[in-house]
């Protein structure tokens, strides 16, 4: 959390009413959004420009879960009130920073190193539907920041009530073996409150000095702690999960995915670089998938095509996978 | 690693509005400690219509009182059951989120317990409440003092409407943001396919009065050509800002 890491003031107009709305990061939110990486990282001017390099490269990566909370009733370029940045934990990382024994503080910092210097890479497509099969995924929180950091303010707030549902839609039906969460120390309450639990860095006693907004602190929900309790907070219920019925391919997942956001056609062959014929394909190809493994699924349609009834079966598709989000996660079970 | 599982029998749970067509089935769900001979049933208690819930709502008085929610079977340490509470708090939030929220009060047998604490309620010490049976609830105060992250927290997000718009143009956009088709959007409210295309008409006519540059540079508002791009850009906005599908009269 950025916290006080934008002063105090913030730039709203008097009398503002927010509209707030949450989407997936898109590569031109990349110079809105690089400002509010949190001050725990303590990145030079150099570091700085050169994240914002891989960023631009990895922005669309699998192993990258990445959200944004933004102010549509506040002009372009000043809209984005929050960040959210999760990766999926290959082993290498998990070894490196001993996350899951005993890590010491820095996890966000330590790990754009590691990706920057190519220590260890983001895991590809094939690899996340490996361990999400076989229930092994464990997800690592980098950071999450408000442009304003002011739990006592209202807006904050719904910003942050925002953010749990982003955090749903990217988070929501995974196999999750474990969530990490650093952030700074000032910013527990919204951990907690989200149904994180207080975990402990090794070096708990040498961080004790820096002051809680530049204080990373750790935050932890395993499978197991998760399921010995009710659903009903924001962490817990990501860890609701079944595998998935139509196994859709990359593409046909990303479309989806997309789709969920209500994009149109254009924008939607613009972030997936098809053509308009590479579009039909692609639903059709979904559509062909879910008449393979659920023949009654489209009731009385007729052939798969996006033709006439191509619209009402894009509606189906997409009524079900937007309650059924295991469906748009990789999954490659041996 | 867990236990690998037989995808054949994997549960497919889903949330949707109930329709008239569940009344049976929904009937048997009842449960034992209901009493029915309330208010409602003789007639001395009437269901607000719209306008009065919009005069509630915009004055900030509003209250829900949650009178029962029921699983078919009851067994905490069952995934299942865990699986089937999940969808009932995605329910209550999708169902109930955009309100101008007061209250909450929800009743509900010992055996819930940890169902709502879970979900966020308070416990209420309250009187009267029969033996077995628990008052749990949220009160705005107690809502403004939490960080969001539970159920019974995320109901009291709201902001005041945008667009204003009439009970059966909020009643259509609700019926559509369960995706359902030009068929079922008409039979659920109550309209021709020429009623329906001038209801829509109505809410993109709506929203560019309220806000002219909502569609960006699309012509006319009608439901030709443009009209499933317009009604996308609605509901993308209206999923996310739920308060537009809720009743809504300033004093």
């Amino acid at each position: 959390m950025s916290a006080g890491m934008r002063g105090a003031t913030p730039l709203r107009p008097a009398n503002h009413w927010p509209r707030l709305r949450h989407r997936p990061l898109r590569a031109a939110d990349l110079a809105e959004s690089i400002a509010l990486l949190p001050p725990h990282l303590e990145l030079s001017a150099d570091e700085r420009a050169r994240l914002a390099h891989w960023w631009s490269r990895k922005i669309d990566a699998p192993g990258m879960l990445s959200g944004v909370i933004e102010d549509t009733a506040l002009p372009a370029g000043q809209r984005i009130q929050g960040w959210g940045v999760s990766i999926i934990a290959p082993p290498a990382l998990c070894e490196l920073l001993q996350l899951q024994r005993a890590p010491c503080g820095h996890l966000a910092r330590r790990t754009y190193g590691a990706l920057l210097d190519g220590d260890v890479a983001l895991p590809d497509d094939r690899e996340i539907g490996r361990w999400n099969a076989d229930g092994e995924l464990v997800l690592l929180i980098l950071h999450f920041t408000l442009q304003h950091f002011d739990l006592a303010d209202p807006y904050a707030l719904k910003v942050v009530a925002s953010a749990n549902d982003s955090f749903r839609a990217f988070h929501d039906g995974y196999q999750w073996r474990a969530m990490y969460y650093e952030n700074a120390a000032s910013a527990a309450p919204i951990a907690l409150q989200s149904g994180f639990q207080a975990g402990h860095f090794a070096d708990e006693a040498a961080l004790a000095a820096l002051p809680p907004e530049r204080r990373p602190a750790l935050f932890v929900l395993t499978r197991e702690q998760a399921l010995a309790q009710m659903p009903g907070t924001t962490a817990r219920n990501c860890f609701e999960w079944q595998p998935p019925r139509f196994r859709f391919n990359a593409a046909q997942r990303r479309l989806l995915s997309n789709s969920l956001f209500d994009e149109n056609d254009e924008a939607l062959m613009a972030l997936l670089d098809v053509s308009v014929h590479g579009l039909k394909k692609l639903w059709r190809g979904i559509y062909e998938r879910i008449e393979a493994a659920e023949p009654e699924f489209f009731g009385e349609s007729a052939s798969a095509d996006e033709g006439k009834r191509g619209p009402e079966k894009r509606r189906q598709v997409l009524a079900y996978v937007r309650q059924r989000r295991e469906e748009l996660r990789p999954w490659s079970s041996a | 690693m867990v236990e690998r599982v037989n995808v054949a029998r994997v549960p497919r749970l889903r949330y949707r509005k109930a329709q008239r067509g569940d009344i049976g089935e929904c009937m048997a769900l009842l449960p034992d400690w209901l009493q029915l001979d309330g208010a409602l049933l003789d007639g001395s208690l009437v269901p607000m219509d719209d306008t009065a819930l919009g005069r509630v709502n915009a004055s900030g008085e509003l209250a829900f009182l949650a009178m029962h929610y029921v699983t078919r079977a009851y067994d905490p340490g069952d995934p299942y059951f865990q699986a089937l509470i999940s969808v009932g708090n995605e329910s209550m939030r999708f169902g109930m989120s955009g309100h101008n929220l007061n209250a909450i009060h929800f009743e509900n047998p010992v055996e819930a317990d940890e169902v709502m604490r879970s979900a966020g309620f308070v416990l209420r010490e309250a009187a009267g409440v029969r033996e077995g049976l628990r008052l749990w609830g949220m009160t705005r105060e107690e809502a403004r003092r939490l960080m969001p992250g539970s159920t019974a927290r995320h109901l009291f997000e709201s902001h005041p409407p945008r667009f204003r718009l009439s009970v059966n143009q909020r009643r259509l956009l609700w019926h559509a943001l369960f995706d359902e088709d030009d068929e079922q959007l008409a039979a659920g409210v109550e309209v021709s396919p020429h009623g329906l295309k001038k209801l829509w008409r109505g809410i993109y006519e709506r929203v560019a009065d309220s806000v002219p540059d909502f569609f960006g540079d699309a012509p006319a508002a009608d439901e030709g050509k443009r009209g499933p791009e317009k009604r996308r850009q609605v509901l993308a906005y209206v999923r996310q800002r739920p308060e537009e599908l809720r009743p809504w009269l300033p004093a």
